[in-house]
């Protein structure tokens, strides 16, 4: 049990670096080691409002190369990226559907200016992003026959969810259909990418009385057989401000905020673990972030995180090997695999790509293993812990460990360096795996069984002393251990 | 991501089943003495995202009902002309005419084959309009009971089947498992393309082959054998792939010469999943040492069809998914037949529900009730069921298509379950109180007869399999 005030050693600082970013460094453990929780999660959260954006042009492949690389860059802040990536798949939009780059570069920026600050904000704005109006067809939304896509996902995905903590239906399908009316009327100029409000395309009440009022919520959210309206404030623009507004205020069946509740609950979710998904498991550590944070007051997110991140939930999967079935962790999203692994070996790719084995390019190693940004698979985004591990996904984990393993072309510094990491003059295979599991962060995670697995691989052409300063048996055999590192189930997860 | 789902997943456990071989050298592929025995395949199709059934088969005519008047009067600029539908007869219940979208001619023609049987106005009760929701229900089986696992129906079948943790009876084509699929006792694969479906070596040194193929499976095991769910899981789908790469690399080397040019041509995505179907069923129908899958999984996204969907002609957005649907299947079936199975083979197409009967602007919403289709050489083809009641007073509140048991009522819909306990128990021969116990239970006593799929309003035999 700890609070903000507990001091965070070498090891708990790898976790705090690592689930807050991508990989640790040695130099980025000793900044943090020694400082208390609340320190390194007001270090961390320090990061200044960015309005980066992955390109503007045409070409998909382009912007999705140019993020990965931006996620690469040292001085990028790890955790904003993890923020956005995580809004990315809350608010999931993809380019099948929009069929516009730029458009997909301007949500990012979107996300990322807005990854720790107002939700409330982060939510009104989502519902003007031009990317997620074409998405969920707000652009198609007419008077005639409002269209209820946005108004569904708005409910189910981005705000309240189906249920509540208690397992009760947050809204009716009557709801949706009156929501889809507030979005009537929303367009955008093509090429110009600015949304405006078209009142000729608008429901208003006066042409349409036998919708009835614009009042949502008649029997759950609290508010009693009277329900809220949400052209409380006038007809036409002001409505899906309203709309939203009404969405924050929405309590539960245990008079709870439903919409600080279910977003705390899944920032727990992907910072911690996936045991977060269970409300039962979930409701103590829920309810006291927002507590601490005031979050259900103001939804502001910087201090909700950083209560997620002093929290003691946070720390759950923080353990040493042996794990046992009780033992919590949360297997590493594909793109946190790739880009960690990358910037804790050093490694540079070269125009994108990985310059050993299947030659692909970042771009396609993270598709391969799973998770193509830009392109989430639907309007729910991707699943996440187990569902990210596939026979499929698992060979293309270790093909990009392989790729990193055999690269022998392109400069040095695409390489595999494993030398430059590891001391050259280590003769025992024991001391070899166990610098090779420091320099990829799972020095305390092989259970004894595991490391005699790879003992045996190094060992594997007889017995003696092994030399790291024969260049054909570090090609061989060191770069293919550190491949198999890479590959084996401790390093997937953390 | 919707918390229902999420739960789903994190509840799973065990998702590909867990193979915990007491040694990795034991030989994986126990032949399934009942799969051996009989030889069928299964081959799911899903359609995701919702697809348009009025816009499926349509009305050509109102017959003695009011059937095409009601169409045309909630589709405008949507609407099928009469005379470009491709007719497959009449509706038992209103005699009127029902045809097949203009794009179907792929469909069109198995179905004058006599081996493609449609079931009209598939549903169950208390619709749930989310894809989410519905997805949930049709790849479990349970709308109102809640299931007791998170199993898929398919998956309940291969344990009923006697599938164990070293064989692998199921092949899903994408980058996931389908949660129909989802089970713990057995091996689900999951692959885009069996091409990309080798164990990565180093190249350069291919001596050090076997010294890296025994660290990874011995730390796959270790890892499963330890019990912390992530690393258990992860290393026993890390096993069943090191195996499956050994064992399905020879249908590889016989893909056939003619699969380039023929689903090469049709370019779709349906066209390159049900290629890789073939490959598996290809392999196995040669008796390749390790190959006994028969049940397999395509998805077909993008029938979300809210806005630009399009009516009948070619280019519009529901035309050319319908399109490179039925080309494909067409295609599959022909290549079934060429490599002597289509007998063993069948074809089960669902989707998440049908959309609203009123269009919106240019598109439509998500609804409630729709065909499945099946085919293959032993199905018993033509029209099953009867077309949804879509006049005004037939429809729900929200105006989507109304699900009922009544047997007075003439538009009686088909309970999806019928669907599914007909394949399970004419096709697999399970036993129907097992499926009714394991697979696809009724809803409890007490619930409305006439608004519900009790006990006693099962039908697992609707007539499209002997």
């Amino acid at each position: 049990m700890g609070d903000e005030n507990t001091l965070l050693d070498a090891s708990a600082a790898r976790h705090f670096l690592r689930r807050t970013g991508f990989g640790a460094l040695p130099e980025e453990i000793s900044d943090y080691a020694g400082l208390t929780r609340g320190q390194a999660a007001d270090l961390r959260l320090g990061f200044k409002r960015s309005r980066y954006k992955p390109g503007s042009g045409k070409d998909l492949f382009k912007v999705q190369d140019r993020y990965l690389s931006f996620l690469l860059k040292r001085r990028t802040p790890g955790l904003q990226e993890k923020l956005t990536l995580f809004w990315h798949d809350h608010f999931s939009t993809n380019n099948a559907g929009v069929g516009n780059p730029r458009l997909m570069s301007l949500q990012n920026r979107l996300l990322r200016n807005n990854c720790k600050g107002n939700f409330r904000d982060l939510v009104k704005e989502i519902g003007r992003d031009v990317a997620m109006v074409e998405f969920l067809d707000t652009q198609d939304n007419h008077k005639s026959e409002p269209n209820e896509n946005y108004g569904r996902e708005l409910l189910e995905l981005f705000t309240l969810g189906v249920h509540d903590f208690s397992g009760s239906e947050n809204y009716r399908q009557s709801d949706i259909v009156q929501i889809a009316r507030a979005f009537s009327g929303w367009r955008y100029i093509p090429q110009k990418y600015k949304l405006y409000f078209d009142p000729t395309q608008h429901d208003f009440t006066i042409e349409f009385p036998g919708r009835g009022p614009k009042t949502i919520f008649t029997d759950v959210g609290g508010w009693g057989p009277a329900g809220r309206s949400f052209d409380d404030l006038g007809e036409g623009e002001p409505e899906i401000d309203r709309v939203v507004d009404i969405l924050f205020d929405h309590t539960d069946t245990d008079g709870k905020n439903t919409v600080a509740r279910r977003t705390a609950r899944r920032l727990l979710e992907c910072f911690a673990h996936g045991g977060y998904a269970d409300p039962v498991y979930a409701q103590p550590a829920v309810d006291a972030v927002i507590a601490e944070s005031g979050f259900d007051q103001h939804f502001e997110l910087e201090p909700l995180i950083r209560a997620i991140l002093v929290n003691d939930a946070f720390y759950e999967t923080h353990s040493s090997a042996p794990h046992g079935p009780g033992t919590r962790k949360s297997v590493k999203w594909p793109v946190d695999f790739v880009i960690s692994t990358l910037r804790m070996l050093d490694i540079k790719p070269k125009k994108q790509r990985v310059w050993g084995g299947s030659f692909i390019t970042l771009r396609e190693h993270v598709a391969r293993i799973g998770q193509s940004p830009m392109e989430p698979p639907s309007v729910f985004g991707w699943d996440w812990e187990n569902a990210w591990i596939t026979t499929g996904s698992v060979l293309a984990r270790s093909a990009f460990a392989r790729d990193i393993a055999t690269t022998r072309v392109g400069g040095k510094s695409t390489r595999l360096r494993p030398t430059e990491r590891i001391d050259p003059n280590l003769t025992d295979p024991g001391a070899i795996v166990d610098a090779a599991c420091e320099v990829l962060g799972i020095a305390d995670q092989l259970i004894s069984a595991e490391r005699t697995a790879f003992i045996d691989y190094l060992t594997s052409e007889g017995g003696g002393p092994l030399d790291l300063q024969d260049e054909d048996f570090v090609d061989r055999k060191l770069n293919g251990l550190f491949g198999l590192l890479i590959q084996c189930a401790a390093y997937q997860v953390h | 991501m919707a918390i229902s789902r999420r739960q789903f997943l994190a509840r799973t456990g065990l998702a590909s089943g867990s193979l915990l071989l007491p040694s990795w050298l034991a030989n994986p592929f126990v032949r399934s003495a009942w799969a051996a025995a009989t030889g069928k395949s299964v081959v799911v199709i899903h359609l995701n995202g919702g697809n348009d059934a009025l816009n499926t088969v349509t009305p050509i005519d109102d017959g003695a009902g009011t059937l095409r008047t009601d169409y045309e009067l909630n589709r405008n600029n949507l609407r099928l002309p009469a005379g470009g539908l491709l007719p497959i007869g009449s509706d038992a219940n209103t005699g009127a005419q029902l045809g097949l979208n203009p794009a179907l001619s792929g469909v069109k023609a198995l179905f004058d084959l006599g081996k493609c049987a449609i079931v009209q106005g598939c549903g169950y009760p208390e619709a749930r309009l989310s894809h989410d929701g519905s997805n949930q229900v049709w790849r479990t089986g349970y709308p109102v009971n809640s299931a007791p696992s998170p199993n898929g129906w398919v998956g309940n079948s291969l344990i009923e089947l006697g599938y164990l943790g070293t064989d692998i009876p199921a092949v899903n084509i994408g980058a996931n498992i389908a949660p129909s699929f989802r089970q713990a006792v057995t091996n689900v694969l999951a692959f885009e393309s069996l091409d990309d479906f080798g164990f990565p070596y180093d190249p350069d040194h291919p001596t050090d082959d076997a010294a890296k193929r025994a660290c990874f499976a011995a730390q796959c095991n270790e890892a499963t054998l330890a019990g912390q769910p992530q690393l258990s899981y992860f290393g026993s789908t890390g096993n069943s792939a090191l195996l499956a790469t050994e064992a399905f690399v020879e249908s590889y080397l016989n893909d056939r010469a003619t699969w380039a040019s023929q689903y090469g041509g049709l370019g779709s995505a349906a066209a390159h999943d049900l290629r890789e179907v073939a490959k598996v069923m290809y392999g196995v129908s040669l008796g390749v040492p390790g190959m006994e899958t028969r049940y397999f999984q395509v998805s077909v996204g993008g029938f979300d069809t809210h806005s630009n969907q399009g009516a009948g002609d070619p280019g519009g957005r529901h035309y050319e998914l319908l399109k490179s649907f039925g080309d494909a299947v067409q295609l599959f079936y022909d290549d079934c037949a060429d490599m002597g199975i289509v007998d063993d083979t069948l074809i089960l197409v669902w989707s998440d529900f049908g959309r609203r009967v009123k269009q919106n602007g240019n598109g439509t919403d998500h609804g409630t009730l729709g065909p499945v289709f099946l085919f293959g050489g032993s199905v018993i083809g033509g029209l099953y069921g009867n077309h949804p009641d879509i006049s005004p007073a037939g429809l729900d509140p929200q105006g989507n298509m109304a699900y009922s048991q009544a047997p007075a009522n003439p538009y009686r819909p088909t309970d999806f379950r019928d669907v599914y306990g007909t394949v399970l128990a004419r096709w697999l021969c399970l036993p129907e109180a097992t499926i009714l116990s394991q697979i696809l239970p009724p809803e409890p006593i007490g619930f409305d007869p006439n608004a519900y799929w009790v006990d006693g309003n099962h039908n697992f035999n609707l007539g499209f399999i002997a």
